[in-house]
């Protein structure tokens, strides 16, 4: 009985200086407190994957929701509150056209499921830039930097990045070739969660995951889910989730203006 | 009119990618112009349309009911013959999209709705069957067959509903009858280089008939499928929202994505465009939650009136409800519950 004790105790023993070892292998790839002096890596460094380049929407399903202006009061499969259906069913698409801003379905909760093609790019070390043809929308990703106080709401918010490992791993560097990108966004202006005048507020929040794989037959595929969170709309959060087909170059990069009337 | 988005299947499906679209429009900006934004209404009242499916298979649109044209060297079958008021304009698409002196051979009746079979009359008239036996043959239990008429072909309960016992009067002529009917589970031929397969998928009513057109890929389903409002429900013909909701099911077996669930089988439904896997599944989703809420709020003990009063359709209601015409979102709910509460 004692010497199945004291093996036990050895084996956790062992164990614990295991997991001090790879800290310590961690730190010293300056991850973990105590590490050799200098900065830390940069968010563009430490990209566990690479999401540039210009990817194309594909839309395998509900393209009558995607590729054309749903009818007015078309919300199905939208979890919305009775007054989010109230402003749904007043929505009238000749008054959208006449409104000076034609904008308010490019806002983060609908923007991605907007059909046509993203630029994605590095701007500066921890800034990463997603541009749309599609209305000639920007978002801007920044790592470690948190939301500045004070500013006005707009239409594309504020957007904080960081990369995620998809391991559970929770200690360390992200390996290359996994985890993917969390975008949450906040500080935004308000609009459409869908183009037929379904709404969204400026208490709304966006967390959204970026991930990128590969299919044998070589095709590079981005995957993007967002989680809509909208506590003035919506009674639960809503989720989506797109792909995207990676594509050599930027023909066909074809910037259109935001319009009311038009799914794209 | 009623707004109708339907989309020619070459551009709905080849460039199921926006970004396709685009990429295929670089070079010739101004032509892709024309392509988008698709064209969203249906033909003008009165005026049919023609486009082309796949392989051997048109559709005619605008003639009430989708009439679905194969064509080939056998002749041409149709599914459906749309309303008696639009017969010349069917025919006359018919023949654009036929070559030269190919014969009209078969119909097949989807259902027995006026806006499917209202053109049988005329449109079989303008056909020949098969001549398999002599012209004076009269020793068959069929009796003398009129060989200067395409055959038309339904599901037997069809037939039973068009036409009516000896010396009674039926609903339609007898010109407009089935003359070739099945009542087992499927029916199939061989025409024009491709299995046809007629299959009982009840639904709308118990005579429902799905034609698969398998070397084509393309399955048109009648009323089944109605994009441009809720699926009507007789049931004073055996119709009911389980049996819909099981032949929908059924149909998502039959079709195989091409890839990532959209494109592959092409769609014909009753009413409204070209359709695929995605859409079925979609059209069957809406069938299976609105009869999910409605058989929910039966369970609780609620009236019809405490129902309708609810809107189990709600959120369906902008692009299938209507408050107007034969069949209204009223009605619908009506049969939704009728076919639950028994």
């Amino acid at each position: 009985m004692r010497r199945r004790m004291t093996t036990g105790v050895t084996f956790i023993a062992a164990a614990i200086m295991l997991i001090a070892a790879h800290d310590a292998l961690a730190q010293g790839q300056g991850r973990g407190r105590g590490a050799p002096a200098g900065p830390p890596p940069t968010a563009r460094a430490a990209a566990p994957k690479d999401l540039t380049g210009y990817w194309v929407s594909i839309v395998t399903e509900h393209w009558h929701l995607r590729m054309l202006v749903p009818p007015k009061g078309d919300y199905s499969m939208l979890p919305l509150n009775g007054e989010a259906r109230k402003i749904a069913d007043s929505w009238d698409l000749a008054k959208a056209k006449a409104e000076p801003d034609q904008c308010k379905a490019y806002g983060p909760p609908a923007l991605m499921r907007t059909p046509g093609r993203l630029n994605i790019h590095w701007t500066d070390d921890n800034t990463l830039q997603l541009d749309t043809d599609s209305g000639t929308q920007t978002r801007v990703f920044k790592f470690g930097a948190p939301a500045p106080a004070g500013q006005p709401a707009q239409l594309q918010g504020y957007s904080a990045a960081s990369w995620e490992s998809t391991a559970n791993r929770g200690r360390g560097p992200i390996p290359k070739g996994t985890g993917q990108l969390r975008v949450r966004t906040t500080n935004m202006s308000g609009g459409y969660l869908r183009r037929n005048g379904v709404p969204y507020s400026d208490s709304a929040t966006v967390d959204e995951y970026f991930d990128t794989f590969t299919e044998p037959n070589g095709d590079t595929w981005l995957v993007v889910t967002s989680i809509t969170t909208d506590p003035r709309y919506l009674t639960q959060p809503y989720t989506s989730t797109v792909p995207f087909k990676k594509i050599p170059d930027r023909q066909g990069w074809d910037p259109t203006p935001c319009k009311a009337d038009e799914a794209r | 009119m009623r707004l109708l988005i339907w989309i020619p299947v070459a551009f709905a499906l080849a460039v199921i990618a926006a970004g396709e679209r685009a990429q295929a429009q670089a070079p010739q900006a101004s032509a892709s112009k024309a392509a988008w934004p698709p064209k969203l209404e249906e033909p003008a009242p009165g005026e049919v349309e023609i486009l082309p499916v796949r392989g051997n298979v048109h559709v005619i649109i605008g003639a009430g009911g989708n009439v679905t044209v194969q064509v080939g060297e056998q002749g041409i079958l149709l599914v459906d013959t749309g309303t008696a008021a639009m017969s010349e304009k069917v025919w006359a698409a018919v023949q654009k999209i036929a070559p030269p002196r190919k014969v009209l051979r078969y119909i097949i009746n989807t259902d027995e709705d006026p806006e499917h079979t209202g053109g049988n009359a005329v449109i079989a008239a303008k056909g020949q069957t098969v001549p398999l036996r002599e012209a004076n043959y009269t020793a068959g239990p069929q009796g003398t067959i009129n060989y200067n008429r395409a055959s038309v072909v339904s599901h037997q309960n069809v037939l039973n509903r068009m036409s009516a016992p000896t010396g009674e009067k039926s609903p339609t002529p007898p010109a407009a009858w089935p003359d070739n009917t099945y009542a087992i589970d499927q029916k199939r031929f061989y025409f024009n280089d491709e299995p046809v397969v007629m299959m009982n998928f009840p639904g709308n009513t118990d005579g429902n008939t799905v034609v698969f057109f398998r070397k084509s890929d393309v399955i048109s389903t009648g009323d089944l499928i109605d994009l441009t409002r809720y699926p009507v429900i007789d049931r004073k013909a055996g119709g009911s929202i389980q049996a819909i909701v099981a032949s929908l099911n059924k149909l998502i077996d039959l079709c195989v994505p091409e890839s990532h669930g959209a494109g592959g089988t092409l769609v014909i439904p009753g009413h409204g465009r070209i359709a695929d896997h995605a859409e079925v599944a979609y059209y069957r989703d809406m069938t299976y939650i609105i009869r999910d809420r409605v058989q929910d709020m039966i369970e609780k003990g609620m009236t019809l009136p405490q129902i309708k009063a609810a809107r189990p359709t709600r959120d369906y209601d902008g692009r299938y409800g209507s408050t107007t015409g034969q069949w209204t979102t009223e009605k619908f709910v009506d049969a939704v519950y009728d076919s639950l509460r028994k």
